[in-house]
């Protein structure tokens, strides 16, 4: 028994080894966002004084890549904009062909399913020349809607994936009585169905969110105003910019990184299932 | 109740598009402005508060975009590819020539001839001057910001204690000495070249070719990049890689971008550095101690600085805003007084007057001792120097093939390669010589 | 009738949204890689010179031959590390639960955050360094040439291998009980069960996750741009980053719609495995 309870202490330390190397980057994120400007070329590991000046210049200071110009929490607003219109166009379209491709057989059906598991994993740098092309003929370059738009073939594939698997796990009973009862196709799914499936619905739609939380690629190639931005090339824009002021950037990069961690904390439960249900990028 | 889910997705899809595209169209006229940002606060502010007064001056309206550097480079040449262009670039480089010679931007000489063309140096036209792509006349494309000449930022203080003075005509040779002297890794480096991805490295790196004698293109034909795979090319390389070897160069500096540099001598990681005043600037607006013990020493032999670098241009579009635009052109300079003083002066001199009127004000001051940092009075630096970019010698003219080179980092690609793989020199002059070959094939055709 | 049009026209957003955004670009591109100069008058056809300069360059295949390595090595850790995290946390242990949610953290991380994260980390003057210091060892280059390949794996394992560690603490969970209640009947030791009863039980979920992950790291982009941009030089410049440079920091969309063309293959080869995979699976 106690070579058993060494054994296990052994395989904890090990990951504690992992939690510690997690634990890091944050480490220091945490630290340059927190010590005053001054305290970043003192080298030392322990701040010397703690503050909010970064957090406070970043929101109110205007002045986060060289020049007065918006807010930081602009670029934060325009990632929520973006985000939650694409996750909300794509729950609805995804709904509907996920839910169609689980109950309904038709021609085509296996074809459209591997066409959207191949849209699912299609590397996004492959299109990206062309998507710029594309944006630009249809004269949206420079627009926050671009950005919607070219998120949707991030996040639809995504959803309709994971939705079409989900539906085909929930027992089909519920909608047959409905069917016979009277009620259309659409009732059912509507009244039926997702009221039941609201658990995976609501598993797709946090993975959308952060599926478009976190694209740079397509921001990157729309996006020129500052007023524009999204959090990553406004991160990039402090990053790559003039002298690099490392406390606001990495308070910057704390603003970014807060949402989706806290979402993802408090729905641990639904995402675990989400993950094995239809697997995620990692 | 129906279709209800159905519809009310449609119509937020509807009005999302519609609030998010571009906005309605006022009553003014509309310009566009891309405005590249510098190191220098006070200059982009000036140039943002000119543009805005110029705006209110002429009942118009704009739009500015306040690009830093390294997002301008990637975001002017994919609009230029894409025609998504803005109306007027201030401040930017690269992109006048390149755009000039397809034939999408109008020229000034207009504005030039209400500024005074006598008062410009001579030397600054050529650097903007190109054939028109249709009539194939000499045209001025663009109005360039100011000079920025690069000297050598060093140490004196360092310097003393090596037991070395700065002497009547430094060169490379006594700058290569210097590092050597003050050299005392890993806390202070003798040079602190820039080897990365950055302009920087390409001014550097071309300024001892020209100084040994060397080229960068001599002809636009298929075989123009060959004078650069020659002897002073070798010979530059030869000489750098032996001062990265033996650790004067600090080993991380092929991973600079364009502002380390300046950091390292800030830092006092570096005695010296090679770069335009922007350095000095930020120390003087950081109380940095360091400011009075560093001197700015123009190298004789060669100059390399940016003239025609951060040019204002306006792209064709309607009749109307073009006119717009070439008033905004004449508005930023028309007065020159505050020209020299809010983008020269103020920037401690890291810029300098295009025009030899406020030049020799400036000459004037450094003789009153204004401006002690320069060993040298900076506009007989002015006059002696070569011209950098858009033009390149030997064919002393401004061609496209040049900002592209430079805004693709072709060579601070192949410095990785050379210094820390230690690879043959003459094989990574071959390589340049060949893509630079190549890009004036694909753009001027095999004449 | 109507039962026929209905899973069509429900289908019909999705399929079109996947046409217009990935097809029609597809098809673009292709075009695109066949032509030279910008659009308008100055383009014009020039077959397969593109790729020809490309090829003849050493550019495509030197990124091509970065890529595997980063993609390979990168899996290859993620799972290890993953696999053997999800192993340990399969047992009971006080503050399980805890640990888990924690080593879970990296992977809520956005990419281009991690990116951010690392650049301070493995600066000349950043974090890793100043700890390294303060034990005497000399601050490493990390973002140098010799060290930048393995700086992006680093951050690409450490965001990634939560994936491998809750997909395989799933599938761990689902291998019955019994299995290993037989064996430990049958006299074998825990090296032997792993061997013969978890492993099996663990194949389909490590050869898919695996797939997913080796198609997404390949098509990385975010976290090396953000973290060394390919550079320095071209040490660290994979696929991704080759496509973006041509076309967006050579000014060149044609060449660098050729090296997407280019890229296509590679990509093909893993998802063919992929998509036969799924589907047998599926119809299981």
């Amino acid at each position: 028994m106690r070579a058993s309870r060494w054994k296990v202490a052994a395989l904890v330390l090990i990951l504690l080894v992992l939690a510690l190397a997690v634990a890091l980057p944050l480490y220091w994120a945490v630290c340059l966002a927190v010590r005053p400007g001054s305290d970043v070329y003192a080298k030392r590991i322990i701040p010397s004084a703690l503050t909010l000046q970064n957090f406070r210049e970043l929101i109110f200071g205007r002045d986060w890549a060289g020049f007065k110009g918006v807010s930081f929490l602009v670029p934060l607003q325009n990632s929520l904009v973006v985000a939650l219109t694409a996750t909300a166009i794509s729950i609805v379209i995804s709904t509907f062909a996920g839910y169609a491709l689980a109950r309904f057989s038709f021609r085509g059906r296996e074809l459209i399913s591997s066409y959207i598991l191949l849209a699912y994993i299609f590397p996004p740098f492959i299109l990206v020349v062309s998507l710029f092309r594309l944006i630009n003929a249809l004269g949206l370059h420079d627009s926050l809607a671009a950005v919607m738009l070219l998120h949707l073939i991030i996040v639809v594939p995504y959803c309709s994936w994971m939705l079409r698997g989900y539906f085909l796990s929930v027992p089909k009973s519920l909608e047959e009585s409905a069917l016979i009862d009277g009620c259309t196709h659409l009732g059912a799914l509507v009244r039926v169905v997702l009221p039941v499936s609201a658990p995976g619905v609501a598993s797709a739609a946090i993975f959308s969110f952060t599926l478009s939380w976190q694209d740079m690629l397509f921001s990157l190639i729309t996006l020129e105003s500052h007023e524009k931005f999204t959090l990553p090339i406004a991160l990039l824009a402090m990053a790559m910019g003039d002298l690099v002021q490392w406390g606001k950037l990495m308070a910057g990069a704390l603003i970014s990184i807060a949402p989706p961690a806290i979402i993802y904390l408090l729905l641990q439960r639904w995402i675990v299932g989400g993950l094995t249900a239809g697997s995620v990028k990692g | 109740m129906r279709y209800g889910k159905f519809l009310v997705g449609m119509l937020v899809v509807a009005m999302v598009l519609g609030l998010a595209s571009s906005s309605l169209a006022g009553e003014k006229p509309r310009l566009k402005v891309w405005l590249m940002t510098t190191f220098v606060d006070a200059q982009n502010n000036w140039l943002k508060a000119k543009a805005e007064s110029w705006a209110k001056e002429a009942n118009a309206d704009v739009d500015i975009s306040m690009l830093p550097r390294v997002a301008y480079g990637e975001k002017i040449f994919a609009a230029i590819e894409a025609r998504t262009t803005p109306d007027v670039v201030l401040m930017g480089e690269p992109g006048p020539i390149l755009a000039a010679e397809l034939g999408l931007t109008v020229p000034v000489d207009d504005v030039v001839e209400k500024l005074g063309r006598d008062d410009f140096y001579p030397r600054i036209l050529t650097a903007l001057t190109a054939p028109d792509s249709v009539t194939g006349t000499n045209r001025i494309w663009g109005i360039p910001m100011f000079f920025e000449i690069r000297p050598a930022e060093v140490r004196v203080d360092l310097l003393e204690k090596a037991g070395m003075k700065i002497p009547e005509k430094p060169d490379y040779a006594w700058l290569f000495k210097a590092a050597r002297a003050m050299n005392n890794p890993p806390k202070v480096y003798g040079l602190g070249f820039t080897l990365g991805r950055s302009y920087d490295t390409h001014d550097n790196v071309m300024a001892l070719i020209y100084s040994y004698g060397g080229g960068l293109i001599s002809d636009r034909s298929p075989t123009g990049g060959n004078v650069f795979n020659a002897e002073p090319t070798w010979r530059a390389f030869d000489d750098l890689k032996k001062l990265y070897r033996e650790g004067v160069i600090p080993p991380d500096s092929v991973a600079w971008g364009d502002f380390d540099n300046n950091l390292a001598l800030m830092e006092g990681r570096a005695a010296i550095t090679i770069n335009g005043l922007s350095t000095y600037y930020k120390m003087v607006q950081d109380k940095n101690p360091l400011a009075n013990v560093t001197k700015e020493v123009p190298l004789s032999g060669a100059w390399v600085d940016n003239a025609g670098g951060e040019s204002n241009f306006v792209f064709k579009s309607i009749p109307q805003k073009e006119a717009l635009g070439k008033d905004l052109l004449h508005y930023i300079m028309k007065n020159k007084e505050d020209y020299r003083i809010g983008i020269c002066e103020n920037a401690q001199l890291y810029a300098l007057p295009i025009f030899k009127s406020q030049g020799r004000i400036i000459s004037q001051q450094w003789k009153a001792g204004k401006w002690p940092v320069y060993a040298i009075d900076p506009m007989q630096a002015v006059e002696t120097a070569y011209n950098s970019w858009p033009t390149a010698y030997p064919i002393n003219e401004a061609l496209s093939v040049v900002e592209k080179i430079i805004g693709s980092f072709v060579i601070p690609e192949k410095m990785v390669v050379l210094f820390t793989r230690n690879a043959d020199s003459k094989a990574v002059a071959k390589d340049i010589a060949d893509a630079i070959n190549r890009e004036l094939e694909k753009t001027y055709g095999r004449k | 009738m109507k039962r026929q049009i209905i899973p069509f026209v429900w289908v019909a957003p999705v399929v079109g949204v996947i046409t217009l955004f990935l097809l029609y670009p597809l098809f673009q591109a292709f075009w695109d890689s066949l032509h030279a100069g910008a659009s308008g008058s100055g383009r014009s056809f020039v077959g397969l010179s593109n790729f020809r300069e490309l090829l003849s360059t050493g550019a495509f295949l030197g990124a091509v031959h970065r890529t595997l390595i980063f993609t390979l090595a990168a899996v290859t850790l993620k799972l290890l590390i993953g696999g053997t995290a999800a192993l340990i946390l399969n047992r009971p242990f006080r503050g399980r639960n805890l640990l888990r949610s924690w080593l879970f953290i990296p992977w809520t991380i956005p990419l281009f955050a991690g990116g951010i994260l690392f650049l301070w980390l493995l600066r000349m003057g950043g974090g890793l360094n100043l700890m390294l210091e303060n034990v005497g060892i000399y601050p490493v280059f990390w973002l140098g040439p010799d060290h930048a390949m393995q700086s992006i794996i680093f951050l690409n394992v450490w965001k990634g291998f939560p994936f491998f560690m809750i997909t395989i603490l799933a599938g761990l969970q689902i291998i019955p009980r019994e299995l290993y209640e037989a064996a430990q009947i049958d006299g074998a030791t825990g090296f032997q069960q792993f061997r013969y009863v978890t492993l099996p039980g663990l194949r389909n979920v490590i050869l898919i996750a695996s797939l997913l992950s080796t198609v997404w790291t390949f098509a990385q982009f975010e976290n090396i741009f953000v973290l060394t941009r390919g550079g320095p030089g071209t040490t660290t410049e994979t696929l991704s980053i080759l496509v973006y440079k041509l076309a967006f920091g050579m000014f060149n969309l044609n060449m660098g719609s050729a090296a997407a063309v280019l890229s296509l293959p590679l990509f093909l080869f893993f998802i063919f495995w992929l998509v036969k995979f799924v589907r047998k699976e599926s119809e299981a």
